[in-house]
């Protein structure tokens, strides 16, 4: 039998993704899907996120690849996740703002720009918490041993971390299932191929996080 | 029977040490949050009131500047997250302001604020010497502090 997407947003009939119901990740009805966005998680295993997405209120998004590639739903298709934050500018970024919007967007607060932003619609706007789904990799966000000097402490290498970390490079499994996922993505809910975004690419993020994910397309 | 007894609780104390260090460099407990109460703020100075990393170079930091007023709301309104949390969950920013604070109960520390509400700890004198924690103000982040 073919992969499928059942009546409550779970791919059935599918040895590649395995179904593990997090609800306390889901909050409200996900009406519509105009894209998708790629994260890391900042952590090394699968187990400590999805141990973390038992939380009341927790962050996440709708899937998480493990670094061997094994692949978790985590959230209904049909269900909002809380994964994206206040979106960017998306013309200031890829430089089309008209004259006027550029005057008007230029210099705006965080919470400016997303409330401007979430007037607008994809492909006007970057894809949101609204009608995205979210795809985590496994992968921490790691120190550069540059930056590291002997007798440092651990807290002077954890601040230094939090300063200058990178995320951990997505491994080739990773990469093969973010493909083979996002293609049945695409597929079964008809999503915009040219809509696929890394994290940081529609909001502020790490600029590293998910910066080595690869798929079809990749700008 | 004494040392029946005391070898294995060793073992655990040991294993105990070990966890802490794999945790610290491997990230193993990085969904944890500190034990850290923030206490009452004695001083806080400024160091740096708006500057700016090479993360983003399109980033406009100049709406961004820190005054003692601010830095104070920032620590009366934080709270502490866990590593995983603050590397994952929150606005990530090339602006900073950074400065000391010390706390009634001795506690002494260096502190860095981010634009968007994000900020950390680290304590170098005071009975929590050495700790360091990840910090996040909603408030000041709905503010676009």
């Amino acid at each position: 039998m073919a992969s499928s997407v059942d009546k409550d947003g779970w791919f059935t009939n599918d040895a590649s993704v395995r179904k593990q119901p997090r609800p306390m990740i889901e909050h409200g009805a996900l009406k519509t899907i105009r894209g998708i966005i790629v994260h890391q998680t900042g952590s090394p295993t699968a187990a400590g996120t999805l141990s973390s997405y038992q939380n009341a209120n927790a962050n996440g998004a709708h899937f998480l690849i493990d670094k061997d590639g094994t692949t978790y739903q985590v959230a209904s298709l049909f269900k909002k996740t809380w994964h994206v934050g206040k979106l960017k500018a998306k013309c200031l970024e890829t430089h089309t703002c008209s004259p006027a919007v550029l005057k008007a967007e230029t210099g705006l607060k965080y919470s400016e720009v997303n409330k401007l932003e979430m007037h607008k619609t994809v492909p006007d706007r970057f894809p949101s918490n609204e009608d995205s789904v979210g795809i985590e990799l496994v992968g921490l966000c790691v120190l550069d041993p540059k930056y590291i000097k002997p007798g440092m402490s651990k807290e002077q290498i954890n601040e230094l971390t939090a300063r200058y970390g990178v995320f951990e490079t997505v491994t080739a499994a990773q990469n093969q299932a973010l493909q083979r996922l996002l293609s049945k993505i695409q597929d079964k809910l008809t999503v915009p191929k040219d809509q696929v975004y890394p994290h940081p690419e529609v909001s502020r993020k790490n600029p590293t996080e998910a910066s080595t994910a690869q798929w079809a397309g990749k700008p | 029977m004494k040392r029946l007894i005391l070898a294995p609780l060793i073992c655990l104390i040991f294993a105990g040490f070990a966890f802490a260090d794999d945790a610290v460099n491997h990230g193993a407990d990085d969904y944890s949050v500190p034990a850290y109460k923030i206490g009452r703020i004695a001083k806080i100075t400024i160091t740096a009131a708006s500057e700016k990393d090479n993360s983003d170079p399109k980033e406009n930091c100049q709406p961004f500047s820190v005054t003692p007023k601010l830095s104070t709301f920032f620590f009366s309104h934080s709270k502490i997250v866990s590593q995983a949390s603050a590397f994952h969950d929150f606005t990530y920013s090339s602006c900073y302001a950074e400065g000391t604070i010390e706390f009634s109960n001795g506690d002494m520390g260096e502190w860095r604020i981010t634009h968007g509400g994000t900020g950390t700890l680290l304590l170098k004198a005071g009975k929590s010497k050495d700790k360091f924690l990840h910090l996040y103000c909603k408030r000041c982040d709905d503010q676009d502090m």
